[in-house]
């Protein structure tokens, strides 16, 4: 049942995705239409540059933002709450990300993980503080755009190992009867997987984004003992639950860059 | 760039509704058969038999386990979790009369934690299996991983 929640879950954000897309195409061809005097300057003055010289600066058109374009350092603030919330697993974790021409946002994302279940058959998984680390790209969709809002599509990997006691278990069949208090201690597991996502950032102040991204985790290696499936997965989620929401906080760090070079346009527009 | 977008979100999408085609809860199986299967052996003049039982030997309430079976059908074995050893009386019934045999498994146990919703189950890892031959000339095992998939594991001879 919660996983029809969740499928519907995520058709509305897709839904949502297509309609911010169609706002934002209609959005760009009225401003097309609109283009102020200097910029149909601009564009003019770029076109006669390319004509003249058949090594036109594509690149310059292409990458409005420079190749280094800021370095950000973010905390995902969802896991936390959920977890004050009474969640009995998850993570507490950083992200350091750079922007790349503000099109690809090479990342690395680390953390603590950890879970205590008691289920109601009265079994309980307790798996350990342990590490992980993600590695991946996310690629910026509007990449050109003056304004501080990004939809991002994304692709990490995953890698955790990590340690679990598995406590009070029973097994029982019809015929030959039941064997209480089976007991799995120190069970050591590695997994690795794949997160393909698709989310939101927007600038809410000056140098601080928020934003989202639900995944996919496509797991690679669930890292299964002789004795035992992991229950929870630090970086992960849980065994077989192959969704997953991030909510990042992020704070672009005070380095100063080169500027935009729509604004070098401008200039020698302005100083022809 | 629109077209890049458009096939990311497709492909979201499509891996989205793929992934989220689940079930809840504990959907597998916790307990494993031991699976086996019944063969004419080459030159063989026995009869097949109309139907199978079989009891397992030092079951409390000495139930059948498998009553009135179709001698083609798997013969599926629950084999004790909490012994190394089970012992299992087979019958085989003709129209006149029956014939019985006793099987008995060696093998190992292994506890494994399927999931939170299923919680245990317990492997078992046959070694040998012996057998009267009053009915059945020969045992094979196939697998002797005996686990909750269900596969081939032994085929009776006879």
């Amino acid at each position: 049942m919660s996983k029809r929640i969740i499928s519907l879950l995520v058709i509305n954000i897709l839904s949502l995705f297509l309609v911010t897309l169609s706002y934002s195409q209609t959005t760009r061809n009225n401003n097309k239409k609109t283009l102020t005097a200097t910029q149909s300057k601009n564009e003019r003055y770029w076109e006669e540059q390319n004509k003249k010289h058949k090594k036109a600066p594509k690149d310059s058109i292409a990458h409005v933002y420079p190749f280094f374009n800021g370095l950000r350092v973010g905390v995902n603030i969802l896991n936390p709450a959920l977890m004050a919330f009474g969640q009995d697993w998850g993570s507490y974790e950083g992200v350091v990300e750079a922007s790349i021409h503000n099109r690809f946002f090479p990342e690395w994302s680390f953390g603590v993980g950890s879970a205590d279940k008691t289920a109601d058959n009265g079994s309980r998984y307790i798996g350990n503080n342990a590490f992980f680390n993600r590695f991946g790209v996310s690629y910026n969709f509007r990449y050109n755009s003056t304004l501080p809002n990004y939809f991002v599509f994304s692709v990490r990997y995953g890698i955790s190992s990590y340690k679990a006691d598995i406590t009070g278990l029973s097994f029982s069949d019809d015929y030959w009867g039941s064997i209480d208090n089976i007991n799995l201690y120190n069970q050591k597991f590695t997994s690795q997987w794949v997160e393909l996502g698709a989310g939101i950032r927007v600038q809410v102040f000056k140098n601080i984004y928020m934003g989202w991204t639900v995944y996919v985790k496509p797991l690679i290696k669930s890292g299964s003992t002789e004795n035992a499936n992991p229950y929870y997965i630090p970086g992960y989620g849980t065994y077989g639950n192959k969704f997953g929401v991030n909510y990042n906080i992020y704070y672009q760090l005070p380095i100063k860059t080169k500027k935009p070079k729509i604004n070098t346009a401008k200039s020698i527009d302005i100083k022809k | 760039m629109g077209k890049i977008l458009k096939i990311a979100i497709l492909c979201f999408a499509v891996l989205s509704l793929w992934y989220s085609c689940g079930d809840d809860g504990c959907v597998e199986s916790i307990v494993g058969y031991g699976v086996g299967t019944l063969k004419k052996n080459t030159g063989s003049e026995n009869s097949m038999p109309s139907s199978i039982s079989v009891y397992g030997i030092g079951q409390q309430k000495d139930s059948a386990m498998i009553k009135g079976l179709s001698p083609s059908s798997t013969i599926d074995l629950l084999l004790n979790p909490s012994d190394t050893v089970t012992d299992f009386k087979v019958l085989f019934v003709f129209s006149q009369d029956t014939i019985i045999d006793t099987l008995r498994f060696h093998y190992e146990n292994k506890d494994f934690f399927i999931n939170i919703d299923c919680g245990c189950t317990v492997y078992h890892f046959v070694d040998s299996i012996e057998h009267t031959s009053n009915f059945i000339k020969t045992i094979e095992i196939i697998n002797p991983e005996i686990t909750n998939v269900k596969t081939n594991n032994f085929t009776i001879g006879y």
